[in-house]
């Protein structure tokens, strides 16, 4: 089967850069354009850290430059997580660039032009330049095959009591998103809070001696010692178990609902309400992802890990 | 001896809180000291109607008052899909021998609470009108009500919408004032009211006790049974009995202490109880959630309290 | 035959004006006066309305005290700032003798109008609470209220709070909304004219002059609601007469020139408390259509009834009627 085409948008964040390090080795799939977006820090972090990790792993991908903040609210970030240049302090320096003129909607409608209708998304952070895509090309839903997200919760958030931060980012363009007509993967909290990866896991990566095997576990300490103060040993592997869900799905349970964003909630803002089996008996307009095969998931790490 | 808790039952029966009442009406560990009727599964008028013929049915000598249609702020909604055109759909009760007092269920609540020497527990299983509507009126009264039992709300998913349960949707003005009282609440939410599951041989059980009562309640168990199974429940969830099982038989339940919110306002999750895993609020827990439950053991209790019916009558 | 009113108030120093001038006007039949937060504490302001009564010997009145706290939202803010902590301009004034009624404002309300059915005017001066939840417990009152005549709201106007809500409203918008929504007759006396009517000094130097106990109570209070009006509309010792404009609405209709529309209350976001005054039904063609506001409580058969709204007032003529009645002796 040849892989399937997709752009990786994104703001890295740590949690980006290990899925950007798995996804270079997923042979499922074929990272045509990663687009970059504000989320975790501001866009010139992680437009800067798109291109350095690209630079660190001699990996060919043009980048596009999305937008620098939410569609209608103002920006939040989440630096207290990710540092305050998005990547736990590391730098990333870099000699390539962001490809000149050409926006990340822009982009991401010319290559669904060009994968006449074969193109997948994997969006890991605020989803708002797809929003701005749907907004501006009203040809794109059928254009686009899939969407993975990784965003949401059907329960709890973590950005407010009832919000993800993903979502919680740009609600408006969330809910454009899931009522694009595209279907929407959503691997929310409900899976990616399960997608935990223990200290000693983490050096079980780093023992494979590579650098790029030593920057995983490295980048993510500031991150495991976050969740220790939270009174949980490792670290939730979210962005990297969406784009695994989007090479191979196997190893998760996902379930047929209809999700729309909540926007105008006075406590509820962002969240990703999800309709399973209520008598409101919403539209299925997508997929929610609600568990995942732990030991198999690590085991996919590890072994992505040692190719390089 | 230890004293009796005394409570005041508050509902829309509605069969599941014809059986939480008949539960607390067997207990020897609770004393009804009033019931109030709140418009939700059916209309005040039916509601009303089907909570006195619980009572008269059971033999519950305590005084009765009507609440009122509305719900504190917009329209009412009702659930005659699921409870039938009575809004107790099933076996012929008897004609209500218990007469409503001329005041309203805010303030028989009102005056019962003032009356009582020892500080009284609600059972809320309706929409939380009444209560709400109580504690608006007579905060003052807030220091005499020893807790609030709710059957509503849920801390992952609605029923009525995906965000909001019914009891809450109906009210949730009501319910946004009752979770912000600070008086002590039990929230039994679909968390839990949906794995308190009743099957055909636990009615055939009850069933078999062949008293009037247990004969009674297996048929609206078997009434209760047939509607979820035709939309593809595994059982009946007997949701409001649990509200007055954590109050007879509290270890058969797991608790989690939450500070839980109610969204009044939004598009969709209007009605949603917002419980702060994660402590972004800064505010300690005002409710005791009830998260899972001992099936077998709730059904134990179902069993015996329609077994209790039958001693009674000898 | 005398009107039946019952005044539901958070005396409050225009407040005490009003009701003031409604027991000096033998028109009007006080039959009792019910409490609310909202000018200050619901407590502070059943002991000013005790005072009242007691002022010029109508203790025969009773005081129900009522809700301390809107039905929903939290209390946003007294207005000290306007009527003083004491709700009486910081007065601190001697105490009552006499004692509140033993029932709840709202029971107040609901047991006097079934025993007066069609007689009684309810003339809400503060947020609608009482008002809201009488309803609420009894709602066969409606029928039976003969009108609610209420200071609140802005129809074409200005807010007074915030940019486009009026204090008593948006002290309780959920109340509000309720009242506005019931089956009953409501007349808004609202900032569209209770800002057109304007006590100078010169009213306030030959009010005073009356000497009798009224004007002098009005005397000592009044200090702290002109320096309000100076503070925020330089108006220079003069007042916008809000609460007293209702009595003289009950007593000289003819004085004001009204309109009849559907109101509704806005009961969250930047608009907290605005009366939209929908004067050419868009909300309920909106509802009917199944498409923008109330889209999500489904769409209502029956619009809601029309509340009649003072929009123009004969400013001289409501100053001298309330000159005469609060200079009787």
């Amino acid at each position: 089967m040849s892989p399937i085409p997709v752009i990786l948008d994104c703001d890295p964040g740590v949690d980006d850069a290990i899925a950007f390090l798995l996804a270079k080795q997923l042979p499922q799939l074929n990272v045509l354009a990663i687009t970059s977006v504000a989320g975790n820090v501001g866009l010139e972090h992680t437009n800067y850290n798109a291109l350095g990790l690209l630079e660190f792993l001699d990996w060919d991908v043009p980048v596009y430059r999305g937008a620098a903040g939410p569609v209608f609210r103002k920006r939040v970030e989440a630096a207290e997580v990710h540092g305050s240049n998005g990547m736990a302090g590391f730098d990333l320096p870099h000699t390539r660039s962001e490809v000149e003129g050409v926006n990340a909607w822009d982009a991401i409608h010319q290559f669904a032009v060009e994968q006449q209708g074969a193109l997948e998304i994997i969006a890991i952070g605020p989803l708002t330049n797809l929003a701005l895509a749907f907004l501006k090309y009203p040809d794109l839903p059928q254009l686009i095959n899939r969407i993975v997200i990784m965003g949401g919760s059907t329960d709890a958030g973590n950005a407010t009591p009832a919000a993800e931060f993903n979502i919680y980012a740009d609600p408006e363009a969330a809910d454009i998103v899931f009522c694009s007509g595209v279907p929407v993967h959503m691997c929310g909290l409900d899976m990616t809070m399960k997608a935990l990866m223990t200290p000693a896991e983490l050096n079980q990566v780093a023992a494979l001696g590579s650098k790029q095997a030593v920057f995983f576990r490295d980048v993510v300490q500031d991150i495991v010692s976050f969740m220790r103060r939270l009174g949980v040993i490792g670290i939730n592997m979210h962005d990297p178990a969406a784009v695994l869900y989007a090479a191979d799905d196997t190893m998760f349970k996902a379930y047929p609902a209809g999700i729309r964003v909540e926007t105008k909630g006075a406590i509820t803002q962002g969240k990703t309400v999800t309709d399973l089996f209520s008598d409101a008996k919403w539209h299925k307009n997508s997929f929610v992802a609600m568990d995942i095969d732990r030991e198999a998931f690590v085991k996919k790490v590890l072994e992505l890990m040692s190719k390089y | 001896m230890t004293s009796k808790i005394p409570i005041i039952l508050d509902g829309d029966p509605g069969h599941d809180d014809a059986i939480a009442w008949m539960l607390a009406k067997a207990s020897d560990k609770l004393e009804i000291l009033a019931c109030t009727s709140v418009s939700g599964n059916q209309s005040i008028e039916k509601t009303s109607i089907n909570a006195r013929r619980v009572m008269t049915l059971l033999g519950i000598d305590a005084p009765f008052a009507m609440g009122r249609e509305e719900p504190l702020h917009g329209e009412p909604i009702h659930a005659g899909n699921i409870h039938g055109e009575t809004g107790l759909d099933g076996p012929a009760l008897p004609q209500p021998e218990i007469e409503a007092e001329p005041l309203s269920a805010v303030e028989l609540m009102a005056k019962t609470i003032s009356a009582s020497s020892n500080p009284v527990t609600i059972v809320a299983t309706g929409p939380l009108t009444n209560v709400g509507a109580l504690l608006i009126l007579h905060p003052e009264l807030k220091p005499k009500i020893a807790h609030i039992s709710i059957m509503g709300g849920g801390l992952a998913f609605g029923n009525w919408t995906p965000a909001a349960e019914f009891n809450i949707l109906v009210d949730p003005e009501a319910a946004d004032v009752v979770f912000k009282s600070g008086v002590p609440l039990t929230m039994a939410g679909l968390d839990v009211t949906l794995k308190a599951l009743v099957f055909p041989e636990d009615f055939e059980r009850i069933r078999a006790l062949g008293n009037p009562i247990a004969v009674v309640v297996a048929e609206w168990l078997d009434f209760f049974y047939n509607f979820h199974r035709s939309i593809g429940y595994a059982g009946a969830p007997v949701h409001d009995a649990v509200a007055v099982a954590a109050l007879i038989k509290p270890e058969i339940l797991t608790v989690k202490d939450y500070y839980v919110q109610v969204e009044i306002s939004g598009d969709f999750c209007r009605g949603a109880t917002v419980a702060d895993h994660y402590g972004f609020s800064h505010q300690p827990p005002n409710t005791h959630a009830l998260v899972d439950i001992d099936r077998e053991g709730f059904i134990d209790l179902v069993a015996e309290a329609a077994a209790w019916y039958g001693k009674e009558s000898e | 035959m005398a009107q039946k009113i019952i005044i539901d108030t958070d005396p409050g120093i225009d407040d005490a004006m009003a009701i003031l001038a409604a027991l000096h006007a033998p028109e009007l039949k006080v039959l009792g006066l019910t409490t609310v937060f909202g000018n200050t504490e619901v407590e502070l302001c059943s002991l000013n309305a005790l005072r009242l009564v007691e002022l010029e010997g109508n203790d025969h009145i009773p005081v129900a005290q009522g809700c301390g706290q809107p039905m929903v939202h939290d209390i946003i803010s007294f207005s000290a700032g306007v009527h003083g902590k004491d709700g009486f301009g910081n007065t601190n004034l001697p105490l009552p003798h006499g004692k509140l009624d033993p029932r709840h404002a709202a029971q107040f309300i609901i047991d006097t109008v079934m025993a007066n059915p069609h007689e009684v005017i309810l003339a809400p001066l503060g947020p609608l609470t009482n008002i809201a939840m009488a309803y609420r417990l009894e709602p066969r009152i409606a029928p039976l209220v003969k009108e609610v005549v209420l200071m609140g709201g802005c129809a074409f106007a200005l807010g007074n709070i915030s940019a486009v809500a009026e204090a008593n409203i948006y002290h309780d918008p959920h109340a509000a909304e309720v009242v506005f929504a019931a089956p009953w007759k409501v007349t808004m006396v609202g900032l569209d004219v209770t800002t057109k009517i304007v006590m100078r000094p010169d009213y306030f130097e030959k009010l005073y002059a009356a000497g009798n106990p009224a004007v002098e109570l009005l005397e000592k209070i009044q200090p702290c609601y002109q320096a309000f009006h100076e503070q925020i509309y330089g108006l220079k010792g003069a007042i916008h007469t809000h609460d007293p404009a209702v009595i003289a609405y009950l007593l000289a209709p003819e004085l004001f020139r009204c309109e009849a529309m559907p109101v509704y209350v806005v009961t969250e976001g930047l608009c907290l408390g605005k009366t939209i005054a929908d004067k050419h039904h868009h909300i309920f063609r909106s509802t009917q259509a199944g498409k923008g506001i109330g889209e999500e409580s489904g769409a209502a058969a029956v619009e809601r009834p029309a509340t009649t709204i003072p929009l123009g007032v004969d400013e001289d003529g409501v100053l001298q009627l309330l000159f005469k009645l609060l200079t009787k002796n």
